[in-house]
């Protein structure tokens, strides 16, 4: 793993009891890198990314988060890790009974010993950065669903990680909003150099966003394609590559 | 054989049986054949194909004016009826748009249709009387398992917290002391009087018949304090908020709210469980004193009705209730809060996923909870005895 690499995936098995989900995986990630991590439904990509945040434990192999693994790590090692990632889940899964401002100054609260004006400073400016101005006091069951994902944005980087999991952070957006996202994607990569490792399977914010993609499959359950999205929609040795990559983005009507 | 019936009305399926023997069967079909008349000739023509399993069944559709969804699957399961018994089916002159929809619906794979949810489970896993039991008894290991893991992590979380109480999130404290505490004083008052009043009224008829009815302020008293003030709190707390406990944590656990807290680094037990703990265990106690002391104002009640004064009664108090007895109720009530606390908060983060599952998980806190609280009133009972108390 050179310098540059900051998440490395080694020889990962990943099961449920008997039923393995995918198997020899093997990818890494260079720091500042938006990689998608695409595939049709049920291919195990949550569950992959659940594997790399430390959710599921493998059943096999290696996952690397800053050069330590977060397989065999103890507990304080764990919680070294977990302070340089950030994870937005798809519902956002905000604290419901926060308001916005009180969810995005609890990592704050909880890993630092700034004083609590800082705090507020802080997460206040990381939901303006999201484009939330205005919406710190609401609860998340006031605000909709893209602004929720914002606000979950915001929660998740306000530690300044150098790592951020997006599980599907397009899903259930309107075209707008969901353009919109990307473009504070891709800010927030090129501004504050932040590797982001995004779960989706919406073809138009692949195609804006990501630097590199791998594809998984449920039938082969490993990856099955590695690269640049353009590159592997119409290069791709693999058919259902192809297939995948190309299907409706020329957004034809279906006679 | 030849039969002919028509049924007429608005939306209705006109249908015209041309021949019905084993040979064959005949049907001209016309107006809707749509999801609301379908229901009308359905079983009959069911019934018709079963009685004559014919060898060729035709439906003449020449004089459909309008075919739904509903009307297609009809028509498919006629089909699949004949095909699977090996005889021949076909439908004539049907419109072409309605024709289409029959070809898309009957195009669709159904080699493996299982019937019902057993049979489809039952593609997945071979069902097995020995399998099912290994896996049932597999399941409540697993559970007992977690249930003892949970309890182990709660209590050490909870003596590392009472060691160094700066790690536990003390801000989410008066939020839920208000909700298991003031909000609940009115039915605890209600309870502990009415409880008051039944029990004195019931012992006073008793007494009376060997003249010892100046005694029911003792028995009173005594219930109160040790058993049923702090039982019946208990009960009352472990409804009331050992279910909000498991519902809220349950629905947290499925809206992956406690997976973004793995993924902070904060444990969801100091998180979430502690202040809930702490919380309870300062609450019970204020409600056990409160029910004791309705109860004891409903039981002077009657016994002012019986004809004493409520001088005799607090007299009659003082000499039966000890302090030890009152000591001994605060205990037992902290103990209870921590079963509460702990039983609430273990099934709402093991709530696994679905609404149903939050559901679940608040029946079992209580049922539970109610079941264990009423496992440690015995055995405090028994150790109350050895003790002396």
């Amino acid at each position: 793993m050179s310098t540059k690499e900051i998440l490395q995936v080694s020889d990962l098995t990943m099961a449920y009891g008997d039923i393995i989900i995918a198997e020899n995986i093997n990818f890494s990630v260079k720091k500042g890198e938006i990689f998608v991590i695409l595939g049709g439904s049920g291919c195990g990509k949550s569950t992959l990314m659940r594997h790399m945040i430390g959710l599921e434990k493998p059943q096999l192999g290696d996952i690397f988060l800053c050069h330590q693994s977060i397989v065999t790590a103890s507990y304080d090692e764990r919680l070294g890790i977990l302070q340089d990632i950030g994870v937005m889940f798809q519902g956002g899964a905000l604290f419901g009974s926060m308001s916005l401002l009180e969810n995005v100054s609890l990592p704050l609260e909880e890993f630092t010993d700034l004083p609590n004006n800082a705090i507020q400073r802080i997460a206040t400016d990381k939901l303006h950065m999201v484009g939330l101005q205005g919406a710190e006091h609401l609860l998340p069951a006031e605000i909709s669903g893209g602004m929720q994902k914002r606000a979950a944005i915001a929660r998740a980087m306000v530690l300044d990680p150098q790592i951020l999991f997006l599980d599907e952070p397009s899903a259930g957006l309107d075209p707008i909003t969901s353009a919109e996202l990307d473009k504070l994607i891709v800010n927030l990569a090129n501004i504050l150099g932040i590797t982001f490792i995004i779960v989706s399977h919406e073809l138009a914010s692949i195609y804006a966003i990501a630097d590199r993609v791998i594809m998984l499959d449920k039938a082969a359950k490993t990856i099955i394609a590695e690269g640049k999205p353009h590159y592997l929609r119409d290069n791709a040795d693999d058919d259902r590559v192809r297939r995948f990559l190309q299907q409706g983005v020329a957004g034809e009507r279906i006679h | 054989m030849e039969a002919t019936e028509t049924e007429i009305g608005p939306d209705s399926c006109q249908y015209n049986i041309i021949e019905s023997t084993d040979k064959l069967i005949k049907i001209q079909l016309g107006g809707e054949l749509s999801v609301h008349s379908s229901a009308s000739v359905w079983q009959k023509f069911l019934d018709l194909q079963k009685q004559y399993q014919p060898e060729q069944f035709i439906i003449d559709a020449n004089d459909i004016q309008y075919c739904d969804g509903a009307g297609v699957s009809l028509l498919i399961e006629l089909r699949e009826q004949q095909l699977n018994s090996n005889k021949q089916f076909s439908v004539l002159g049907l419109p072409q748009q309605f024709a289409d929809l029959y070809k898309i619906i009957s195009d669709l794979p159904t080699n493996t249709k299982p019937q019902n949810r057993e049979e489809q489970i039952s593609l997945i896993e071979e069902d097995n009387l020995i399998e099912n039991v290994g896996h049932a008894s597999l399941g409540f290991i697993d559970s007992l398992r977690e249930g003892i893991a949970f309890l182990g992590e709660f209590t050490y979380q909870a003596w590392l917290t009472i060691l160094k109480p700066r790690r536990m999130r003390w801000r989410d404290v008066p939020r839920i002391i208000e909700e298991v505490g003031p909000n609940a004083f009115p039915i605890i008052a209600l309870m502990g009087f009415l409880i008051g009043i039944v029990m004195s009224f019931e012992a006073a008829i008793q007494m009376e018949n060997f003249g010892a009815t100046i005694y029911v302020p003792n028995l009173v008293g005594l219930a109160l304090t040790r058993e049923l003030g702090p039982l019946m709190a208990a009960i009352l707390i472990t409804g009331r908020s050992g279910s909000a406990f498991a519902a809220e944590l349950g629905t947290m656990k499925i809206n992956q709210e406690v997976d973004a807290l793995h993924t902070m680094g904060l444990d969801p037990v100091i998180f979430l469980a502690m202040p809930r703990l702490f919380a309870v265990l300062f609450m019970t106690p204020v409600l056990y004193l409160e029910m004791v002391f309705f109860g004891l104002i409903g039981g002077a009640v009657v016994f002012h009705t019986l004809g004493y004064s409520f001088a005799i009664y607090i007299n009659q108090l003082d000499s039966a209730v000890r302090m030890t007895d009152l000591l001994g109720g605060l205990v037992k009530c902290e103990v209870f809060g921590i079963v509460i606390a702990s039983i609430g908060c273990m099934h709402g983060l093991r709530t696994r996923k679905g609404a149903r599952s939050v559901g679940l998980s608040t029946t079992q806190a209580v049922v539970n909870g109610i079941i264990l609280l009423i496992v440690m009133d015995g055995l405090f009972a028994i150790i109350y005895y050895a003790l002396g108390i």
